[in-house]
């Protein structure tokens, strides 16, 4: 199990030895440093502290060099969840809105279907650029193809699966090889009243058969031209595949990977610095 | 107009790596900032640094929103490559731990120019020296 509370040093030093300092903190088993306003921070576990404070006595004796730190106790939930009280409500695409579950969505607008979401851990709050791409194209595919299945790999939160069950897919089948994701998917399926319409799996793609009309996967640029085979494979004749998490400068790339495995670039879409893109098989 | 700056965090992480464990999580989080966003923006621009030491430096609006640049890599690290060493030494005046050359330090400087908040070539050299001697490098000729 993780332990809850880290211990965070935090020291300050001259410019230079700040440099030295960074790197010695991870040659003594930091995972990386934090520097703000001139302070250098790094996170030990509790039970490494008392030989992280002995080195560093050490060092500053050795070096004479005008060396000072502190020590505080840094529990996860002061921070895990800080990014919490600055979600907010938001329109999505053209039927769809998030809202998240400890607020109350705005709007009266009939034809406006919200995902009401508590991300937890997970990525897919509704505010990213990929996200809010694959949620607009699953808008427009479901609007051309209503009731569609849909299988969503790498389903964080579970946000597509949900918008998709909320534009009239018949049912869906969310993935994620991350079991805490999975559990926040299967929550939030729950909150929105499409439990029974979605099966969530906590696994790879191995572990679900068959072929979709329609297949999303907001992942990134490096796991999706792994996944190309195994995941073009899941797309039916006449069937779209919408993929995001890609760089604008990677789409291309990507829509060559997939058209070499039978799948015809039908659209790109920019927001920011990230695309997403639909492929779809012939029928 | 331009957004208002909350903070500005510099982050030394390896490359393609980034996941909300410290110091990721609690560096961002305590400011606001979404986690999982900044460590899936940050991981698919460095893709390709092999898990190297990567200096990145986050500034964070009031809206919470962030924006981030990658940097040269540290100097510590171009240091010990330089050196061929793997650590750095915990007591650099007591026990030193490699050589690096005036040359050495010169091309690291210029390298780091960049990043150093001076266009005068001979600070920068200084500032290299002097991080070079935290870790227990001795400069020679």
């Amino acid at each position: 199990m993780e332990p809850t509370t880290w211990h965070r040093l935090t020291v300050s030093a001259p410019p230079e030895v700040r440099e030295a300092l960074a790197a010695l903190l991870v040659d003594w088993g930091a995972a990386g440093t934090a520097e703000e306003t001139g302070a250098l921070s790094a996170w030990f576990r509790p039970e490494n502290r008392p030989e992280i404070q002995a080195r560093l006595e050490r060092y500053a004796l050795d070096l004479g060099a005008p060396v000072g730190w502190r020590w505080d106790d840094e529990p996860e939930d002061g921070w895990r969840d800080r990014w919490k009280a600055f979600y907010r409500p938001a329109r999505i695409s053209e039927r769809l809105g998030v809202c998240p579950t400890w607020e109350e969505w705005p709007g009266s607008d009939p034809g406006v279907r919200v995902i009401r979401l508590d991300p937890g851990r997970a990525f897919g709050t509704g505010t990213h650029e990929t996200t809010r791409l694959c949620l607009g194209l699953l808008d427009r595919a479901l609007s051309a193809r209503p009731g569609a299945e849909v299988l969503d790999v790498g389903c964080g939160s579970g946000i597509l699966s949900i918008g998709a069950l909320l534009l009239g897919a018949r049912r869906a089948v969310a993935l994620d090889i991350d079991p805490m994701a999975a559990q926040a998917a299967r929550e939030n399926a729950r909150r929105n009243g499409v439990d029974d319409r979605l099966r969530v799996v906590a696994g790879d793609l191995r572990a679900v058969g068959g072929t979709y009309p329609l297949v999303v996967a907001n992942i990134l640029y490096q796991v999706l031209l792994g996944l190309a085979p195994e995941l073009s494979a899941r797309v039916e004749p006449g069937g779209a595949l919408i993929l995001s998490g890609l760089l604008t400068q990677e789409a291309a790339s990507a829509e060559a990977v997939y058209g070499a495995l039978g799948l015809r670039p039908e659209s790109r879409e920019v927001e920011g610095e990230w695309a997403a893109v639909v492929l779809r098989r012939s029928s | 107009m331009a957004k208002k700056v909350a903070a500005i965090i510099k982050l030394q992480i390896p490359a393609g790596q980034a996941n909300p464990s410290p110091p990721v999580g609690p560096a961002l989080g305590q400011h606001g900032v979404n986690i999982m966003e900044f460590c899936k923006a940050f991981n698919a621009k460095t893709k390709d640094g092999n898990g190297i030491i990567t200096p990145v430096e986050i500034t964070v609006y009031a809206d919470r929103s962030f924006t981030f640049i990658t940097k040269t890599p540290p100097a510590a690290v171009l240091l010990k490559m330089a050196a061929g060493i793997e650590k750095g030494s915990g007591e650099p005046n007591k026990k030193k731990v490699g050589k690096v050359t005036r040359e050495q330090v010169r091309k690291i400087a210029e390298q780091k120019m960049p990043d150093l908040n001076t266009t005068d070539i001979e600070a920068a050299i200084r500032t290299i020296e002097g991080a070079a001697r935290s870790m227990g490098l001795e400069v020679v000729d």
